[in-house]
């Protein structure tokens, strides 16, 4: 159980830290709340709107087919590091692969998903 | 580090996962609640393949992130068609059928 | 360390390699420019009916005619894909499937104004989802197979964008179904963990029991009864069903139909492959468990279908119960002492959801032909005076309603025969007789339909315009049940010639 002391202690300390900054910062700090203290901060200039403002859709369309598009290098990294390995038929694999994936984007390209209306 | 701590971690991020999906109302982040689960699933994966030294379980990680990502998108996409029709992603909302 | 890649496997997959090209053509030709105003979409089922056909025809390729009737078990790609009798037989099953649905959905798709090619696609999609999971041998590919297929379905599902229900449908049939994708995952990783393998052979021969015994025991049963849940959510079975009526309800009647047959039958492929390779060292607790989901599926499903008005929400709670009934395929699966009885409670399984698939799939189709401009046609107040206005559809629901029912002379009694006789078998009559008491609350539903086609006055007069598609699909539905209710002997035979082989799994 000996070599779990030092853990132990770490847990203690990593606990203990933030617990004081937030006291002690607590302690030293005037409170002072204003109109313009307490709204939200937009780099500088006078805020407009809501801070909970509503997204357009559109960024969720591009959320959609980003999400898709990024997951492909999953299978690109491991099949790059054993390129050699996997030899003519890894080839193969990746280009019928991609060949999959470029039906879906040359269908979603097609369908104006990627204008920005 | 012992793998227990991460099968631990895991079975933790699940339930939290698995009750968000149980009490949360909005769509969207009932569909972060089920991502949680995923990956609680993939962590516990990757933990049970380093303690059984095979590679099945970072392979099968792969597949599952992937799936998760199409389920993701698919999500999305029929949350914003419903959204479309009624300006709302609550899910109590979503009451025309009953019984 | 076996080779990588073997390029002989890729001719056991040919079924399902048409299916995909094909359904990659239907989907760039989808988005070609309309020809004035005609569309493309009428060819592109006509396509996509072919290559289902072409499909089909290709596993006489594979194995000659006379070859097919007995295929040896082929195992490919490292043993992840498994070509045997059994995963035949569903392949066939769902290809039929997919089949009567193109058949009956064009005409249905042009009155909904949604009549557009990516629907074939998608349909093909879920198709080689099922198809391949029939094959799947590995947790894997069942995995990946299994979403394949989920995947299209949640499209499928909402795919009437502008229709509130349709979206409704599809935003419960997403949330439920990838929260029970979690469920079930988790189950897997568990199994890996503590048998090391997800091969479903592997698991089976020695590592089930191996885990038994460990200290790691209570995680491998987490996980056998995690795994369970998630699949109970993929058949419905109560109290894994909340999705099911609203999902059935909302979505376009031929996705219904094709929900409550095709990915029924595919979720209980996974479970017949999962359960008799995979945990059959268990069999005796996970048959527990199952008849307690048959019995609540059953009970549930028959009330609470008594209740409803609406025709499509009370199949899908008649489909709820219908999984009850063939769950109880399975447990004899589970609890038989001998391997005859286990491989007549899985001939019963797969006799059941041959048949299922015709008749539900003939039952929907009545539906959808009731659906026209202005007319929703899915009440059960619809069907008011069908005979009087088009006898022979009239005819056609009353076969299906008796089929679905179990009548004597109808391939539904088939169906039931085999499943009661396999639960006798195994020692748990008690089922069988609560199943004959369900049997009995059913007929009431079903009667009630019938009653209202030939009983009650016609509210309108408007005759019914079925297209050619939907007669042919009617045809077959009308023909398999009467037919084969009459004279059951070839599907049998292909039933018994198709069930797993058990007997090295068997203890």
């Amino acid at each position: 159980m000996v070599e779990y002391v030092p853990i132990l202690i770490f847990l203690g300390v990593a606990t203990l830290f933030p617990v004081a900054t937030l006291v002690i910062a607590r302690l030293l700090r005037p409170s002072v709340y204003n109109k313009t203290k307490l709204e939200a901060y937009e780099c500088g200039v006078p805020p407009s709107g809501e801070a909970r403002a509503r997204y357009p859709v559109r960024f969720y369309i591009i959320a959609v087919l980003f999400v898709v598009f990024d997951v492909e290098t999953i299978f690109l990294f491991p099949w790059a590091v054993k390129f050699k390995a996997l030899g003519v038929f890894g080839f193969i694999e990746m280009l019928v692969f991609l060949g999959i994936l470029l039906v879906g984007f040359a269908y979603a390209w097609k369908k104006g998903a990627l204008e920005w209306v | 580090m012992r793998v227990e701590f991460f099968l631990l971690i895991g079975a933790l991020l699940f339930t939290i996962g698995c009750a968000g999906v149980l009490i949360r109302r909005n769509a969207i982040v009932i569909l972060m609640c089920i991502e949680l689960m995923l990956n609680a699933v993939n962590l516990t994966f990757v933990a049970f393949a380093l303690e059984n030294q095979s590679m099945t379980g970072h392979i099968f990680v792969f597949f599952v992130m992937t799936v998760a990502a199409a389920e993701a998108a698919i999500g999305l996409a029929i949350v914003i068609a419903l959204f479309r029709r009624r300006r709302t992603t609550d899910v109590e909302d979503a009451s025309l059928m009953r019984w | 360390m076996t080779s990588l890649f073997n390029p002989n496997d890729v001719r056991l997959i040919t079924p399902e390699l048409v299916l995909t090209i094909s359904a990659f053509l239907i989907l760039g030709l989808s988005v070609l420019p309309d020809l004035g105003r005609k569309t493309w979409a009428p060819v592109l089922a006509g396509l996509a009916c072919v290559s289902t056909l072409a499909s089909l025809l290709s596993f006489v390729w594979m194995f000659g005619l006379e070859a097919l009737r007995t295929p040896d078990m082929t195992i490919g790609f490292n043993g992840m894909f498994i070509l045997d009798a059994f995963s035949i037989f569903f392949k066939v099953v769902f290809l039929l499937a997919a089949m009567l649905t193109i058949l009956v959905s064009a005409r249905y798709l042009e009155v909904e104004r949604a009549h557009t090619g990516e629907y074939y696609a998608l349909i093909l999609f879920a198709v080689v989802g099922m198809m391949f999971l029939a094959s799947a041998g590995d947790f894997i590919t069942i995995f990946v197979s299994l979403e394949t297929m989920a995947l299209s379905f949640y499209i499928l599902v909402g795919f009437l964008k502008t229709n509130r229900k349709s979206n409704e449908a599809a935003l419960k049939y997403f949330l439920l179904g990838s929260f029970s994708t979690g469920i079930f995952l988790y189950g897997i990783s568990l199994v890996y963990g503590t048998t090391q393998t997800t091969v479903l052979g592997l698991i089976g021969i020695s590592r089930a029991k191996m885990a038994l015994q460990s200290p790691a025991a209570p995680i491998f049963v987490l996980g056998v009864i995690l795994v369970t849940v998630g699949l109970a959510f993929k058949i419905a079975a109560v109290p894994f069903h909340m999705w099911a009526p609203d999902a059935y309800e909302g979505a376009p009647t031929p996705v219904t139909a094709f929900l409550s047959t095709g990915s029924k039958a595919a979720a209980f492929v996974v479970l017949a492959r999962i359960f008799s390779m995979g945990f059959l060292p268990l069999g005796q607790r996970w048959a527990t468990l199952l008849a307690i989901l048959a019995v609540a599926s059953m009970t549930l499903g028959n009330v609470a279908a008594i209740l409803q008005e609406n025709i499509k929400r009370m199949l899908a709670y008649s489909s709820i119960a219908h999984a009850g009934y063939v769950l109880m395929g399975m447990i004899a699966v589970g609890l038989g002492d001998t391997v005859e009885t286990r491989e007549y409670g899985l001939k019963a399984v797969l006799l059941y959801l041959l048949v299922y698939t015709f008749v539900n799939i003939g039952a929907f189709a009545l539906v959808i032909i009731l659906r026209r401009e202005q007319v929703a046609g899915d009440r059960v107040a619809d069907f008011a005076g069908l005979s009087r206005r088009a006898p022979w559809a009239a005819f056609a629901m009353l076969v299906f309603m008796l089929s679905l029912a179990g009548i004597p002379a109808t391939a539904g009694f088939i169906g039931k025969w085999f499943l009661f006789g396999a639960v006798v078998k195994a020692h748990y009559a008690w089922l069988a007789v609560v199943a004959v008491i369900n049997s009995a609350i059913s007929l009431y539903y079903y009667a009630r339909v019938v009653v209202n086609m030939y009983m009650k006055a016609p509210e309108g007069a408007a005759r019914l315009a079925p297209s050619w598609g939907q007669r042919v699909a009617i045809g077959a539905c009308i023909a398999f049940t009467l037919v084969f209710g009459l004279y059951p002997q070839p599907i049998i035979a292909f039933a018994e010639r198709s069930i797993l082989a058990l007997a090295p799994w068997a203890s």
